[in-house]
């Protein structure tokens, strides 16, 4: 097996990490494996792989996979906003503004759930903030769900179909 | 700003210490912030991050929460006075480096520090001496609030939007520092960091990623950001140190049960210290046997 990061030599360093209970597999070589922990010698209490040494190599897997006879990927539009193309932040695992979050909605959630464990923010909402409460959660869902149905990403579509479920049940249970 | 001036700051994370607190030393909460109109730090123009920083010197100015705050302009500084900022804890050692527009402002209690065009726009700190977390976090959440009229990066689905997908969601790290000299000692550390790592926490060095644990002080804190609220991860947080402070008061008993090796080896430690006139600061700060 060739190592995740640079590709290049045979892994030698095998991690298995569990966060939230989501179980993450990472394969490096050796040299790869000690700039990863750069403080690290032998002996010493730190072998410190946290997730964000991880951050380039779980971009990388990240966007519309290779289509089996071999088509090229799909292409992603780049964030409207400030222009960052998906391939620049595959590459450096950092947005470049608030639009990218909406421009790449759909390809990143894979990111949070192996980084977090969760794709969903629980927590207080900013007052004024207009996207306030599950009305505009379901608004902004419905619209994914149609241009999900409409480029044919079926496994996509069930998902927010689920969530809407979820959203309008809870809903209907607040307003009793 | 100099260093003199630093130093003249109170300091209340050390200054108030009682003594009592010997194995918590300190509890911080961090909250990643950015302004919704603004390219993030990384891709923003020298003009953007000047706005932004015009534009968080009048909120800030006019909250009350604010008053008598210093501002530290971090291109102005020389080097001794920018690490003792980092020495105190006041910024991070990431801060040293980077935009022309980076700025620091600590409130005049040295408890609120505030950085500027760091990686985030805005990356805010509350930092108290002894096992407070909750209180932190509740001195947070309160200036978080005073801020939202900047008009913060928000999305219902992934909460405070950030330019490191790490620090989505919630933007919160919560961190205590501990002293763990016995559990050191005790070779128990390499364990406890694997299990804190199933816990989604993250056991690093005292000035946080990539940092040793010089003189056996850990930083314990929460690696994951979003799924959970600011509450639950503060708890988290606390709950674990508390537990490693009791491990560690255990450790300690059975470290004393040889009581007479363990002095020895102090003793030992102190006179080849303090008398090996070649040695550099590391050496003889490892000198020792915890």
């Amino acid at each position: 097996m060739l190592c995740e990061r640079c590709g290049i030599k045979n892994a030698e360093v095998h991690i298995r990490q569990a966060v939230q209970g989501v179980v993450s597999e990472h394969h490096l070589c050796k040299e790869c494996a000690r700039e990863l922990t750069s403080d690290w010698k032998p002996g010493s209490d730190f072998l410190e792989f946290s997730i964000g040494s991880f951050l380039e190599t779980l971009c990388k897997t990240l966007g519309p996979a290779k289509s089996e006879d071999g088509e090229a990927r799909r292409e992603i539009a780049p964030c409207p906003r400030c222009g960052l193309e998906f391939e620049t932040f595959r590459k450096s695992g950092r947005f470049g503004c608030a639009g990218c979050y909406q421009a790449f909605r759909e390809w990143i959630r894979p990111l949070f759930t192996r980084i977090h464990g969760s794709e969903t923010y629980r927590g207080p909402v900013p007052e004024g903030h207009p996207a306030t409460g599950i009305d505009a959660e379901l608004v902004l869902l419905r619209e994914q769900l149609k241009t999900a149905v409409a480029d044919e990403r079926y496994e996509t579509a069930a998902r927010l179909r689920d969530r809407i479920r979820l959203l309008e049940g809870r809903h209907r249970d607040e307003r009793g | 700003m100099n260093a003199d001036r630093i130093l003249s700051l109170p300091l209340p994370w050390v200054e108030g210490q009682d003594g009592s607190q010997d194995v918590v030393i300190s509890s911080r909460i961090r909250l990643a912030r950015n302004l919704e109109r603004y390219p993030f730090v990384n891709r923003a123009s020298g003009e953007d991050r000047k706005s932004v920083l015009e534009t968080v010197r009048q909120a800030i100015e006019s909250e009350p929460l604010f008053r008598e705050c210093v501002w530290c302009n971090l291109c102005e500084m020389d080097a001794l006075s920018k690490w003792l900022l980092v020495e105190r804890r006041l910024m991070s050692p990431a801060f040293l480096k980077g935009c022309p527009e980076r700025v620091l402002v600590l409130d005049a209690r040295g408890i609120v520090s505030v950085m500027v065009n760091e990686e985030d726009h805005l990356r805010l700190q509350v930092l108290l001496g002894r096992m407070a977390l909750c209180e932190t976090l509740r001195i947070a959440s309160a200036i978080d609030r005073s801020l939202y009229c900047l008009g913060f990066a928000f999305d219902p689905e992934f909460g405070f939007l950030t330019s490191c997908p790490t620090n989505v969601g919630t933007g919160l790290r919560a961190s205590a520092m501990l002293h763990l000299p016995a559990l050191k000692m005790s070779k128990a550390m390499p364990e406890i960091i694997a299990q804190s790592g199933r816990l989604g926490l993250v056991v690093r060095g005292a000035y946080g990623e990539g940092t040793a644990s010089a003189g056996s002080l850990y930083q314990v804190s929460n690696q994951v950001t979003l799924g959970l609220t600011r509450e639950e991860l503060a708890e988290k947080v606390e709950a674990v140190s508390s537990r490693l402070v009791e491990q560690e008061a255990r450790a300690r008993e059975t470290l004393l049960d040889g009581r007479q090796g363990l002095e020895d080896r102090i003793w030992r430690a102190w006179g080849t210290c303090f008398t090996h006139g070649a040695w550099g600061y590391r050496k003889r700060w490892k000198a020792f046997p915890c």
